[in-house]
Parts: C-alpha cells; structure tokens; sequence
C-alpha cells in the first residue's frame, strides 16, 4: 500500500496542524471566559455607577458604596474628584470586532488603539461589548462643575470678595443652606446647599473662610438653614475656600 | 409504396395513442440510485466541502491577523470533526480503488468527483475576478483593502480550492 502512504502523510501533517488550532482555541477559550466575565460585571457595574451619579448628584468613593461588594480583579475604579471618575477593565485578548467603533461623544468610548488610556470625558460609562487587549480606560464626567463666577451673579460675588480682600477660583452664589455639618477629626466640614434634583453637598475646607455680607469672619456655625450663600471653590473646583452670607 | 403502409401506419398510430394514455394516466417511475459505493463518496464530497470552507476561514483570519477564540472557535470545531472524516473516508476509498480499478470509472464515484471540480474550479474563478476587482478598485482610489491583503486572502482561498482542483482534475484524466 505504497500509494496510501503520501495520502496518510498529508493527512498526519493536516492532523498535527489541525491539533495545534484546537490546543490554541482551548487555551484561549479561558481569556475568553474571563473577558466575558469583565464584560458582564463592567456593564452592571455601569448601571449602577450612573444610576447613583445620576440620583445623588455625587461620585462614589468606591465600588463598595454603591453596592459592589464582588467585582473582578479585572476591573478598577478610581474617584478622581467631586465631579470625575475614572473606570479601566482589563481584557486578556482582544473580542471579535477589533476595530472598536466610537461610540457618541456624550458616551463613554474605548479607543481603538488598544490597551491606551482614553483620556476622554463623558457623561455616562458605556462598556463597549468589544474591546482589544490589555486595559481600557474611560474617563467619566458626570456631574457639572460648579458654575464659575462668570455665570454666578457677578455683582454679589465680586463685590464681597474683593470687599473680604479675597481671591477665588469659581464662586456660586444664592444658594440656600439645606445642612450643615462640623468638622469631625476624621471628615471635614461640609455642607449642603439646595440643587436641582437633589441637594448638592461639598467639603469645606479646614482653612476657609467664612465671612458676612460686611466682610466680618463668622464660624461656620453662624450659617443657618436656609440662609443664602456664596460658595466660592478652590483651583480643583472641589473644595470650598471661602462662603460669604448673601444679604 | 408500400401496401403495408396504412396498416402498419395505423399501427403505429395506435401504438402511440397506448403509450399517450399510459403516460397520461401512469407515470413511468425513474428511480435514480447511487451505486453501492456512491453513498461514500457523497459523503466524501460533502465532508471535503464543509472541511474546505472551514480551513479557507481559518486561513482567512490568520492572514488578516485575527486569532480571536470567537472567530477561531467555531471553523476549528468544523476542521476537528471533518479532518479525520474525511481522511477515515478518502484512505478507505482509496482502498477500495486499489483493490478495484473498475471503481474509479464508476458513475457515482465521478459525478462526487465531477462536481467538485466544478464547484472548486468556480471559487477559484470568482477569487481571481475578485482580486482583480480589488486591484482595479484601489488603483481607482477606491478599494479599502490593500493590494496586499488582498492578494494574501486570494491566495488563502487559491491554496485550498486551487489545490482540491488540482488533485481532483489530475485524477480524473488518470482514468483515461
């Protein structure tokens, strides 16, 4: 049966080859299982993440709070101030459809250079269902900046601080005291103002100052609810460096 | 003429106003049957499309450099299965034939073998046309695709319909 022997030849080579993608695909099929798994847990995390952002008006400081208590190790979320947040998935291989499309610019999106922080901002997190290797980033800017002096009313904010002999980065005035809260020896100072949907709170900071429309320093427990206020914030938007009693 | 000539004409005519009403009213059956080993060599054909296909994908994606498990997934699970059938089946007709020449000139045997001539030599055809499309479209500035890639992927899809032509054709004109 000499003539049968290149036909089983050609067959043993098919057959090693035909071995090889097998072990391959098994051995990829555990990255696959597990970017699955990313996948699934970014995409509920998200939910959640922009339900909380959306009702409180406030970034979580961690997964934890908004009721994760199980998400994978793949997977990183990072408070980067009042207003941002920065969440990255990490993926062991790349999905079906490599070339990741851009989603909307108002939604989050991952680059499709692969496995690159994507420094773009957006409003909700969107996990893409297709992604490449390695880890992807995105940026998400839920919540406004407070309003700057220029679109707060100038004649009150101005006035008071340049009278209080005060700088300031971004000021928002007329705003009502909903709560106040002292500083404690492991939280600051806070206090609540009336927003729209709901009521907005912001840390106070240790040096700030509080004054009265006539530039008289007054303590934080001088401020009453329902008082209107000017909030004035400090370079990273975040903290307030000063508050001045509105008349 | 003929002085049978009307008898016989009416006979004739007579015969094939019978044969009308028979075909009218009884269908003559045509039963077409494969010869005994006519079966295995449709399925020999059939694995060796299906096994085609998927070794075509899977060359397919790895010239354009996609080895996700997603897309590698499936034509593996198609070559996992038709590789060792088709080899099963190939080795033991090609016993077969050794043992009986006249099986090679057998009817079942070369209309399996005919239409996969004819099947492999149109994807050849169409690959060709389609690479000389892609030329054409990008020298118009109009093609996505470079020529390249496009001749890579012309030639995944040549190797394996260009080759079972090959085999098939030289085969077929062995039994001349």
């Amino acid at each position: 049966m000499k003539e049968l022997l290149k036909f089983k030849i050609a067959f043993a080579i098919v057959g090693v080859l035909t071995i090889a993608l097998i072990v391959g695909v098994v051995l990829q099929a555990g990255s696959a299982k597990q970017d699955k798994q990313t996948t699934q847990a970014a995409t509920d995390i998200a939910v959640k993440l922009n339900d909380y952002t959306s009702q409180h008006q406030v970034i979580p400081s961690s997964l934890k709070s908004i009721g994760v208590k199980d998400s994978p190790s793949t997977i990183t979320y990072h408070k980067l101030s009042s207003t941002r947040y920065k969440f990255c998935a990490s993926y062991r291989s790349d999905s079906t459809n490599v070339h990741v499309p851009q989603i909307a610019p108002r939604y989050g999106y991952v680059d499709d250079i692969g496995g690159l922080e994507n420094a773009t901002s957006s409003s909700w997190l969107i996990i893409p269902t297709d992604h490449k290797s390695g880890e992807s980033c995105q940026t998400i800017k839920p919540l406004a900046e407070p309003p700057t002096s220029a679109t707060a009313n100038p004649n009150v904010d101005n006035y008071v601080a340049a009278k209080c002999g005060r700088t300031y980065g971004n000021a928002w005035s007329a705003l009502k005291v909903t709560a106040i809260q002292q500083a404690r020896t492991d939280a600051s100072a806070k206090i609540t103002v009336l927003t729209y949907p709901t009521d907005t709170t912001y840390e106070v900071d240790s040096q700030a100052k509080i004054f009265d429309v006539n530039c008289n320093e007054q303590k934080l427990s001088d401020l009453l609810n329902g008082q209107y206020v000017t909030l004035y914030f400090g370079n990273d938007g975040t903290n307030i460096v000063m508050i001045t009693k509105d008349s | 003429m003929d002085s049978n000539f009307p008898k016989q004409a009416s006979e004739e005519a007579s015969s094939l106003e019978f044969a009308s009403r028979v075909s009218e009213t009884r269908p003559v059956p045509v039963v077409k049957v494969l010869s005994p080993y006519g079966v295995e060599y449709i399925f020999l054909t059939l694995t060796l499309f299906v096994a085609a296909g998927a070794l075509m994908g899977v060359l397919l994606l790895l010239v354009n450099g996609k080895f996700g498990f997603d897309l590698l997934s499936f034509p593996t699970a198609v070559l996992a299965v038709t590789v060792p059938t088709f080899a099963g089946l190939f080795l033991h007709l090609k016993k077969l034939e050794l043992r009986m020449p006249s099986l090679r000139l057998d009817a079942s045997k070369r209309f399996s073998t005919q239409t996969t001539q004819i099947v492999s030599f149109a994807v050849s055809l169409f690959t060709l046309i389609g690479f000389v499309f892609a030329i054409f479209a990008k020298l118009g500035g109009q093609g996505t695709v470079s020529i390249g890639k496009a001749a890579l992927d012309a030639l995944a899809v040549l190797v394996v319909s260009g080759g079972v032509l090959a085999y098939y054709w030289r085969d077929e004109h062995k039994n001349r």
